[in-house]
């Protein structure tokens, strides 16, 4: 399958990447790894007129850490590299275990934390060549206005499958996005549409440059557990990331929340320090699994149904939890 | 047993070299001087009359150079031959299509842009059809009739019935049991797609490369498709990426390619894209199987009963011996009274199944051997007992009236037994772990499509001493090329390294039938044996004669030939063959073709011997079962398989793990989801082959048993690999959980209910 015609353009400094965004609006797509963008081509699900390299911008490919705010990440970085960080793996376990998790080696080498950030959603319907799409009437995702996910949906269900959102979200990271006009700040929660035709909500123009991860307090952790049918190469069927917050002499929860992706068009994020404060062990009963699962509404996609879905998310947020627990206690082993 | 120099030996591949470097020549890697580039259009309906074809449109886009439809073909219809077929396949559509990806019309253009950009420029008007797309369906009056020349959608429906009659042996069973079973279908899946490159030259003469399992019946196809004589027609292939029964028939892109390099005057090659080889060529026919077993209470079984119905798809391509085969399996792993198989093929509007690994015996095994564990349990007899008691063995006559020249499936059960440390795993399965066992027999060399099963090959030896053999034989990644290599050194006495071999060119090579049905060391093994032997006798005469002794007294080894009992008076063997030429002006020739001991298979019937020869094993699998997802993890296989004698171990344990791993993935990742005739994981990311982050640890133990009429014993054995590998993992899933899999791949969610109603029975 070849590519379609497009021109490459490959600018050295953001500004000069903003305008081209500007001039080009709405018939230019970023290249950030092309491990996706190259398929989508291929496949016609887009055709952009040019192609936005970021690879020349030398300051994305960056990872500093800054004693009171926290690490920051050059949207440049490679899976591969975070996958490598000892700051990375030691702090933020969920998000180089969601690192690990991507793909293949070949692919977290060219695959980029921007990339993972922005990626498209997925679903059989459209990601396949135009030719047998042709097979049926487009979908929302490719023009037209039916949805064969979910037949008779009011918009577009394809999935979206980062490995990376769930825990940048437990780590309440924030994105910088650079565009003409200067740019903005805002926390990846607020990145996610939820809608499977655009699943982010990156205005044309921007280009995401930067992820900040706060700090995180002392006594906490991570883990990120993922569910597929093969232990490589697959996108995450289910994934969930765990972040959990010891007290002072690391025995009682203090603060906890989790994230799920690949259950439908957007992440899901859950607030659990209520339901979980004070408790004195990793373990959560089944009405707590039920009670904290009520707003996962999975979607029945590329051949898993909802129902599996919502049997795998029971011990997925038990053994998430439990894990994360433990991490905070291996960091709190590590610093005291 | 005979002390052998190079057979019997782990030899490294010939080929392997060229292939791991990337020096290897595959057709997509053949540039011609013009060549153009081909694109097939496809049916985005499975079911359509096709009213009316207009190029015109796509003619006038620069760059294109030629556009042909069916009224450019011979208008002739084909299907795999054999007896029970109605050729019902046009190599571009006709009046019909049926399925979603039938062929109806291919373009050539300057590049791949060029015709993918053309092919939306075709008109074709419809009138869309109404279609069916399961085979229970399909077979209820009213159903759409998908092919007009046959009063429903059942393609065939025969009832066979081997030995005693089933209904009277109902009487005689202490136990009968009776259950359904369903497999789906699968994708060969092989690394290189389908590729042809074909030029058709001002004089009519047509060449083609392709990446192809069998040139020579390439040729006949081609010859039905194109109206022409075979003498116009070549057919070369160069090295072939894998094909596992799927390149056997798939000659859409060569025919579509010669027309198009006919209409234009330029080579034209097509090349499928991963997306074509899901959507539109052959995968696994998937069968509901039905059966009863009937047996006495000390184990003997006495009757096999099963109805199967088959979904041939749209198409009949190899679905009529893959139906019959899968009966017949029922009759070859063990010694039974009577058998009765009552099977429909159904036409439905889906991609069609055609030669697939396994070949029938894998979905019937599936079933017969979840069975034999079923039956195992009801009557208190340990699974791998059970396989004993019933086991066939050398010598015995198959209800079925063929004779079984050797046979070592008891001492495979016995070794897979033994070497899995099956007694101890059977009484201590861990939490959720579990072991299973299951038996294979498979054929070696059928006579099914052809009134012979030759093969042919000539040896020749040169005075540079490289001894050039020429086969018919291909090897399209199986290791053949290998193979023949070391058996031609061994007769010879010379190094592998001095063997070179030239093959499949239909102009050079001599007659082959192609590679399937484990055939390939049987027939070819054995042409190319006589072919080395007749060589040498020529070698040897020329040498006694110079030696002042007879024939019979010169050896041939170590690279010399002399006289046998005194290595002193000989000569090297280049020198041997010096004398030849220059002593005698002979240049030395040996020619050979085997056509094996066995009989023209009655498909009315389904009796005799229609294999050369027939091979056997068992496998133990150890699997573990995750109670929080119910995914299931294959641990360990223990293979023993009767390979007659092993020509190159080291090739045979590469076909164990190969095999392994794909019958792993029928079992527990592969399928299609096909939704209304339309395939939606038509890639390698969406439809899960596993990786080698799946693959189980593997014990491959060979057991010989010297096949009489073998080349040095050797059988077919290759495709027996893969078909115990699914009922043992079954089996396995069984013992691990309690849950009994009737259907592949498994469902992990069937598990999870499966494991919360068992809690809940315990409670």
């Amino acid at each position: 399958m070849s590519l379609p015609k497009f021109e490459y353009l490959a600018p050295s400094d953001i500004k000069e990447a903003c305008s081209y965004l500007k001039e080009f609006n709405g018939q230019i797509a970023i290249l950030a790894g092309g491990t996706d963008l190259v398929m989508h081509l291929k496949y016609r699900v887009e055709s952009p007129t040019h192609l936005l390299s970021l690879k020349n911008l030398t300051e994305l490919n960056s990872l500093h850490y800054e004693q009171d705010s926290g690490l920051f990440l050059g949207a440049m970085y490679s899976l591969r590299n975070i996958t490598l960080n000892s700051h990375i793996k030691s702090e933020m376990a969920a998000l180089a275990q969601a690192a690990e998790e991507v793909a293949s080696p070949q692919i977290r080498n060219r695959g980029t934390i921007g990339g993972n950030i922005c990626l498209d959603s997925r679903c059989w319907y459209f990601n396949r060549s135009r030719q047998l799409r042709k097979t049926l009437p487009p979908c929302y995702k490719t023009g037209g206005d039916q949805c064969y996910v979910v037949k008779g949906g009011k918009q577009c269900y394809a999935l979206l499958q980062a490995d990376t959102v769930p825990s940048l979200l437990v780590l309440k990271a924030q994105l910088r996005l650079a565009s003409a006009e200067g740019g903005r700040m805002i926390p990846i929660e607020q990145f996610y549409s939820g809608q499977g035709e655009k699943p982010n909500r990156l205005v044309s123009g921007e280009i995401l440059t930067e992820v900040k991860i706060p700090r995180l307090p002392p006594r906490s952790g991570t883990a990120y557990l993922k569910y597929r049918k093969r232990r490589a190469l697959d996108f995450p069927l289910l994934g969930i990331s765990f972040f959990v917050r010891l007290d002072g002499e690391g025995r009682n929860c203090r603060e906890a929340r989790f994230a799920f992706i690949g259950h439908g068009s957007g992440p899901l994020l859950v607030d659990a320090s209520e339901a979980l404060e004070g408790l004195d062990e990793p373990i959560l009963t089944e009405e707590q699994t039920t009670h904290l699962l009520e707003e996962l509404k999975p979607v029945t996609h590329m051949g898993i149904s909802a129902s599996l879905k919502r049997r795998l998310a029971r011990p997925m947020l038990r053994r998430a939890f439990y894990d994360a627990w433990r991490n905070a206690q291996e960091q709190i082993a590590e610093y005291s | 047993m005979t002390e052998y120099a190079t057979v019997g030996k782990g030899v490294p591949r010939v080929d392997g070299p060229a292939k791991v470097t990337g020096d290897a020549i595959y057709t997509a890697d053949i540039y011609l001087k013009g060549m153009l580039q081909g694109k097939i259009l496809r049916s985005p309906y499975p079911h359509a009359r096709i009213l009316h074809i207009d190029t015109a449109r796509a003619l006038k886009v620069t760059g294109v150079r030629a556009v042909v439809t069916g009224k450019d073909t011979s208008k002739v219809k084909f299907a795999q031959s054999m007896k029970t077929k109605v050729p019902d396949k046009a190599f571009l559509a006709l009046d019909k299509v049926r399925y979603i990806g039938d062929e109806i019309a291919a373009v050539a253009a300057d590049d791949i842009d060029t015709a993918e950009e053309a092919l939306e420029l075709i008109r074709v008007e419809y009138e869309v059809l109404p279609a069916v797309f399961d085979p229970f369906e399909a077979m209820e009056p009213g159903a759409p009739l998908i092919h007009e020349h046959l009063k429903s959608n059942i393609s065939w429906a025969p009832l066979y019935q081997w030995g005693e009659p089933v209904d009277e042996l109902s009487d005689k069973c202490d136990v009968i049991l009776e259950d359904s079973f369903k497999t789906h279908s699968q994708v060969h899946a092989y690394m290189e797609p389908n590729c042809s490159v074909a030029t058709w030259d001002q004089n009519g003469n047509v060449t083609v490369w392709a990446s192809t399992q069998g040139p020579y019946t390439h040729k006949q196809e081609l010859v039905t498709a194109l109206g022409i004589p075979g003498d116009k027609i070549r057919v070369i292939t160069p090295a072939v990426g894998g094909g596992f029964g799927g390149k056997r028939h798939v000659v859409e892109p060569s025919v579509a390619a010669a027309l198009l390099s006919k209409k234009s005057g330029r080579p034209v090659k097509i090349e499928y894209t991963r997306e074509e080889e899901f959507t539109a060529t052959r995968h696994r026919h998937p069968m509901n199987i039905q059966l009863r077993i009937g047996a006495q209470k000390d184990g003997k079984f006495i009757f096999f009963d099963a109805e199967n119905v088959v979904d041939n798809g749209a198409y009949n391509d190899s679905g009529p011996s893959v139906t019959l085969y899968a009966g017949h399996a029922l009759t070859t792993n063990y010694m039974v009274k009577g058998v009765r198989y009552n099977a429909k093929l159904a036409y439905t509007n889906t991609s069609y199944g055609g030669s697939y690994r396994g070949y029938g015996n894998l979905q019937m095994r599936f079933c017969l051997e979840s069975m034999v564990d079923m039956l195992a349990e009801k009557i208190s007899i340990d699974a791998g007992e059970l396989r004993l008691i019933n086991a066939v063995k050398e010598n015995d006559t198959l209800v079925c009236k063929s004779k079984v020249t050797s046979c070592g499936l008891s001492e495979c059960i016995r070794e897979v037994v033994r070497a899995s440390n099956w007694k101890e795993k059977k009484q201590h399965s861990g939490k959720l772990r579990g072991v299973g066992i299951a038996c294979h027999e498979y054929i070696c060399a059928p006579r099914w499509h052809y009134p012979h099963d030759s093969s042919s090959a000539s040896v020749r030896i040169d005075d540079d001493g490289a001894v050039r053999l020429f086969t018919g034989a291909i090897d399209i990644g199986q290791g053949s090329d290998t193979t023949l290599c070391q058996i031609v050194a061994e007769v010879l006495g010379i190094e592998m390294s001095q063997v070179k071999i030239f093959r499949a060119d239909s102009e050079v090579a001599p007659m082959d039938l192609g590679t399937y049905g484990s055939r390939v060391t049987f027939i070819a093994g054995n042409a190319a044996k006589i072919a080395a032997t007749e060589a040498r006798n020529q070698l040897a005469e020329v040498a006694a004669e110079a030696l002042g002794t007879i024939p019979e007294n010169i050896e041939f080894r170590n690279n010399r030939v002399q006289l046998a009992g005194n290595p002193e008076r000989g000569f090297a063997f280049v020198e041997a063959v010096k004398l030849a030429l220059n002593k005698k002006g002979l240049i030395v020739m040996g020619r050979g073709s085997y056509d094996p001991p066995s009989d023209v298979v009655d498909f009315m019937k389904g009796e005799g011997k229609f294999n050369a020869a027939y091979s056997f094993g068992s496998q133990v699998v150890e699997v573990e079962v995750d109670a929080d997802t119910g995914s299931v993890r294959l641990l360990k296989v223990t293979s023993a398989a009767d390979c007659g004698f092993a020509i190159n171990p080291l090739s045979l344990d590469g076909q164990c793990h190969g095999s392994i791993s794909h019958a792993q993935g029928m079992t527990l990742l592969e399928r299609p989801f096909v939704e209304e005739g339309n395939i939606l994981n038509p890639s390698f990311l969406d439809y899960s082959i596993p990786t080698a982050m799946e693959a189980p640890e593997i014990d491959s133990i060979l057991v010989e048993t010297i096949d009489p009429d073998g080349p040095f014993g050797a059988k077919g054995v290759s495709e027996g690999y893969q078909v115990p590998t699914a009922p043992a993992i079954a089996n396995a899933i069984y013992h691990a959980t309690g849950i009994r899999i009737k259907e592949i791949p498994v469902n992990s969610e069937e598990i999870l209910r499966g494991l919360e109603k068992l809690a809940h029975s315990k409670k």
